[in-house]
């Protein structure tokens, strides 16, 4: 199988999915399908070497773009409401009818987690990795990978205290 | 178990599908313990409402993806052998840089043109591409066995073969 039937396989299984978990974060449908293209586009640089299903790894990607893309576009809006102090807040899409300041906090302390907590936490905790799908993904050890998880929400806890 | 063992295990077990049976165990006979298993319930569960399944985003078509994908890393016309010796790649370096352009037409055509591809290139555009794959092809080993296996396919019986 070349790298393009292998791609065109991993596509079918894989893309509706990736785009989700893209749209979960990004809210955007757009932005969504950017991010399952950088994905998919990633994957098939990689497949000469990558080990294991692309399952999980695709996955992974496509928190840590997605991420990103939030990020870049905190910056944005940020840099836009220095500039322009009238323009209301809630330009960020996250920004959620209801949820208010502990669901901003809760957000901006995910932000702060350094990349691998984040992205150990994200999928476990929203995707339902298994330890040795995800820890594969991320070409760390199982270990490593459960060691990220407790920092990440000892973290959490930190910053967010143990409001409701 | 004791206390502290069961308080680093509760991210795991609070982020699996069933909670393990020796964690209920001691849950079920420790007060301290359920309060702090509460407490990691209740910040797993914000996370995961932070990001709240979005509506069903549809991905990409499968099309923009494999451009996209070509674009950025070409596809080798022959499957690289891991490893490989240094002399087969000097050996194409030195036939590129003899300007045997001209035997690699048609060899050099992708292997899945799409429809508006053009299928016929000049000798030099040819030359140039495969010049191009070799130089940019990461460990360019793998593009210079490829131009020595069009080479021999061109060529027929000729004894320096790239494949094995």
């Amino acid at each position: 199988m070349n790298r393009e039937e292998a791609l065109a396989q991993a596509y079918a299984a894989h893309a509706a999915e990736v785009t989700r978990i893209a749209a979960r974060v990004l809210r955007d449908a757009e932005a969504a399908r950017d991010v399952c293209q950088e994905a998919f586009v990633r994957l098939h640089a990689r497949l000469p070497e990558l080990r294991g299903p692309p399952g999980p790894w695709l996955r992974a990607v496509a928190w840590r773009l997605a991420l990103d893309g939030l990020r870049r576009r905190r910056r944005e809006v940020a840099s836009l409401e220095a500039r322009e102090p009238a323009i209301p807040a809630a330009l960020d899409p996250l920004d959620l009818a209801g949820e208010g300041e502990a669901g901003e906090r809760l957000r901006e302390a995910l932000l702060s987690l350094s990349e691998r907590q984040r992205e150990v936490l994200l999928l476990r905790v929203v995707g339902g990795e298994t330890f040795p799908a995800l820890a594969r993904a991320l070409e760390i050890s199982e270990g490593a990978a459960k060691v990220h998880l407790r920092r990440a929400l000892d973290r959490l806890r930190d910053l967010c205290g143990g409001d409701p | 178990m004791t206390c502290d063992q069961l308080v680093d295990l509760l991210p795991e077990a609070l982020t699996a599908p069933a909670l393990p049976a020796e964690v209920e165990a001691h849950l079920a006979g420790c007060a301290a313990c359920r309060a702090e298993a509460e407490a990691v319930r209740a910040l797993v569960a914000r996370v995961r409402e932070s990001f709240p399944p979005e509506a069903e985003v549809a991905p990409p078509p499968l099309a923009a993806i494999l451009a996209a994908a070509r674009a950025e890393s070409p596809e080798p016309l022959v499957a690289a052998p891991r490893g490989g010796s240094a002399w087969l790649a000097r050996a194409a370096a030195l036939l590129l840089a003899a300007g045997l352009g001209a035997l690699l037409d048609r060899s050099l055509a992708p292997r899945s043109a799409t429809p508006d591809a053009p299928s016929v290139r000049s000798a030099a555009e040819l030359h140039l591409a495969a010049r191009e794959a070799v130089a940019e092809r990461p460990g360019g080993l793998g593009a210079s066995l490829a131009v020595l296996g069009a080479l021999s396919a061109q060529s027929g019986e000729t004894g320096a073969s790239g494949r094995r």
